[in-house]
């Protein structure tokens, strides 16, 4: 199999058996890698209903057909299981070595099943497999782990690891790599550490195959150039996704405030140009031909990042206008294995309980020396921490305040304010795992490129639809979401690589809509359905108060129109499920 | 002509070792290049190591064999004159040299078009430095 390895590892730490399988050529053919395959074996393996972070859920590593590659931007790695934060399906996307060096190790995924009976970490090097006590590791911040374990297993070797947050089975805790990237989101950390998993340590030597040299070398040439000198990717490179907080805050799209208000007056200060002048080095991931990552310094913090998401939830949206304070929750969330959009979130929520005399948390907006106590009482769940670690959805039940609770199905929102984009209002209620910015980030077109108006309805149930699709065989791929590829130039790389049968754009739109339906079907077995593809009511009626926003909030009605709107364009009935017609069609 | 890296262009994406690979070796590969470029992480700090070759003849200068010269500007190893010795890959400073089915394996420019030139995205390679870097 070109581009494959055609392996699957299997391990069982309750058993503390490991297998090989082969992965089946026509099931890789249907779904690719990344999300689809992921998918594939959950919805097949996992029983309705199962406790996330019981021993029934598995941790399913995906890399693809393209990772170890040099078609780029395609070293990514997707890392799945049932969310313990939504109980929807849940994939996350992670960056850095890790994926290509699972390939170079002999494997297209692991997937690690049942809980080891004391802490420990999986050590793969090509064919030797070894389940190693992880005691001296438990209780250590990721970033420790993952240098101490690369120091043991040589040059060469890459980590996944979880903080205490993810041993502490957080429902935001996320697993780290390259010790500043994360599978962030929906508590994929605390499904590690439901099974005592403290890490994961890879290194490989074995070729990938390719279908044909002569044509990679020109026609992804040709394509990688082509993303290298166009003009709209010279954001990563420059700036990263720093550039978007004074864009967003422009737009009246910028959280603040626990989503009270779209703008905040000291963006600036959280802003690209902070970032600038506290930058070392710039940082891609493997195969990358852009570049996001800014290695930023100060005297007391070195870290990768803050991004954007970073910068909005736990900047403005906690009212924090001071870079190197954002800089020091960022790097504290993770090594402690935190996920900062959710942390942001949480503490924002806290923030405006206490400001609205609801609850004390003990901290206001701009309480800089108690936010930055935060992500330590929150991952060890001590002090206020133990109850903000239960996430947004949890608190708003407890206080009565749903509408201000800001997340959709347990998962809190991203850094776009929707009443700034309202095409991330359906991007929110309709993702998969629940408030997700990525499988549909109608804010490129929406502000980014500004090639689609970004207050209106119009045109967005489409909108919506045709990028989760394409998305569904671009995560599956698995292609970095920053990577504006067409289905054409999509073709054309699989074909060099992998070869046989000649892929096509209509084959691709088919695996696309195929992914994204067995998600929904997923979703669907464990009871969600059209009245959990909504929005925290705050949306609805608070107008947003200051800024290019002020006075906007979301029409419920044309709101509901767009959601049917959706499903249609989804190939779906108007309560959102997929019929009999539609699974034959994508082949479910 | 040699190859000159600019490290402060350099994301650590390891194209250049990846088309290294499949330009001489037909497939992707995590070790076989010729290029060997790494941004790694300490616990506060960023470490950049780059091995590549910078033509400074060192190898072919203590060859005992003569096996090792420069032809049209590129290094160009006689298989038949090798004794597979080592002493190339022990003496080059860029650690830059290493051993295969007891014969080097050495940067050769790809006959004066280095396809890690072509796909490295931000110009931290460059071919044409008159200059030892």
């Amino acid at each position: 199999m070109n581009g494959y390895q055609g392996v699957i590892l299997r391990v069982d730490l309750s058993t503390g058996s490991v297998t090989r399988e082969p992965l089946d050529p026509a099931v890789a053919r249907q779904y690719l890698g990344g999300k689809g395959l992921a998918i594939k074996y959950l919805y097949d393996e996992l029983a309705e209903g199962i406790d996330a972070l019981s021993p029934d859920n598995k941790l399913v590593v995906m890399n693809g057909p393209l990772c170890g590659t040099a078609a780029p931007l395609s070293g990514k790695l997707a890392i799945a299981a049932k969310s313990p934060a939504t109980g929807t399906i849940l994939d996350c996307s992670i960056g850095g070595h890790i994926g290509a060096v699972i390939k170079f190790a002999g494997y297209d995924g692991i997937i690690v099943e049942g809980k080891a009976n004391a802490p420990v970490y999986l050590n793969v090097v090509d064919d030797e497999i070894r389940i190693e006590s992880a005691e001296k590791y438990w209780g250590k911040g990721s970033q420790e782990v993952e240098l101490a374990l690369k120091e043991e297993s040589g040059e060469g070797s890459e980590v996944l690891a979880i903080g205490i947050a993810g041993e502490n089975l957080v429902p935001f805790s996320c697993i780290n790599t390259d010790l500043y990237r994360q599978a962030g989101r929906g508590g994929i950390g605390a499904v590690m550490g439901s099974k005592n998993l403290k890490a994961i340590v890879v290194k490989g030597s074995k070729p990938i195959a390719v279908a044909d040299k002569e044509r990679f070398l020109t026609e992804v040439n040709a394509i990688f150039r082509k993303t290298v000198e166009d003009d709209h990717n010279g954001w990563a490179f420059a700036d990263g996704t720093t550039g978007n907080v004074a864009l967003c805050n422009a737009a009246g799209c910028l959280p603040t405030h626990n989503f009270q208000d779209g703008s905040f007056k000291d963006f600036a200060k959280i802003s690209a140009e902070a970032m600038l002048e506290r930058r070392k080095h710039k940082k891609g991931c493997f195969a990358c031909a852009l570049g996001c990552g800014n290695f930023v310094k100060n005297e007391t913090t070195a870290v990768e990042g803050p991004e954007y998401e970073t910068l909005a939830l736990t900047g403005s949206n906690c009212g924090i206008a001071d870079f190197d304070a954002v800089m020091a929750f960022n790097n504290a969330c993770d090594d402690l294995g935190l996920d900062t959009i959710s942390a942001g979130n949480v503490v924002g929520f806290a923030m405006e309980m206490t400001e609205r005399g609801i609850h004390d948390y003990g901290i206001g907006f701009g309480n800089v020396e108690k936010y930055l106590e935060m992500p330590q009482l929150i991952a060890s769940c001590s002090g206020v921490g133990a109850e903000l670690a239960k996430g947004v959805k949890y608190l708003g039940e407890k206080h009565g305040q749903e509408d201000c609770a800001m997340h959709t199905k347990g998962l809190e929102f991203p850094g776009y304010d929707p009443r700034g984009a309202w095409g991330m209002s359906l991007t929110y209620a309709t993702a998969d795992r629940g408030a997700c910015h990525l499988r549909s980030y109608t804010v490129l077109h929406e502000l980014l490129a500004g090639s689609v108006p970004a207050r209106t309805f119009e045109g967005k149930s489409k909108l919506v639809a045709d990028m989760q699709i394409m998305n569904g065989a671009k995560f599956s791929m698995i292609y970095c979401d920053f990577f504006d590829v067409s289905y054409e130039d999509m073709a054309t790389i699989y074909n060099c690589v992998v070869g046989g049968d000649e892929m096509t754009v209509e084959e691709l739109k088919t695996i696309g809509n195929r992914v994204a339906t067995l998600a929904r079907l997923y979703n669907m077995r464990e009871g969600f359905s059209k009245k959990d593809d909504t929005l925290p009511r705050r949306l609805f009626k608070k107008a947003l108060k200051s800024g290019a926003t002020k006075g906007v909030s979301i029409n419920e009605k044309e709101f509901k129109q767009m959601l049917d709107s959706y499903y249609d364009y989804m190939g779906w009935d108007r309560d959102g499920c997929p019929g009999a017609a539609h699974l034959e069609a994508v082949g479910l | 002509m040699r190859l000159k890296f600019d490290h402060n262009k350099c994301l650590g994406c390891k194209l250049c070792e990846q088309v290294c690979s499949l330009k001489h070796d037909s497939h992707f590969s995590a070790g076989e290049a010729r290029i060997n470029i790494e941004l790694a992480y300490t616990a506060d700090d960023i470490k950049v190591k780059a091995h590549l070759c910078s033509l400074c003849m060192l190898c072919a200068k203590k060859c005992p064999e003569g096996a090792i010269s420069k032809v049209d500007g590129r290094l160009v190893v006689d298989a038949d004159l090798c004794t597979g010795c080592e002493v190339c890959a022990e003496i080059c400073p860029r650690k830059c040299v290493t051993m295969r089915a007891g014969l080097p394996v050495i940067c050769d420019l790809c006959d004066g078009d280095p396809e890690c030139v072509k796909w490295c995205p931000h110009s931290a390679l460059i071919f044409g430095g008159g200059v030892k870097q």
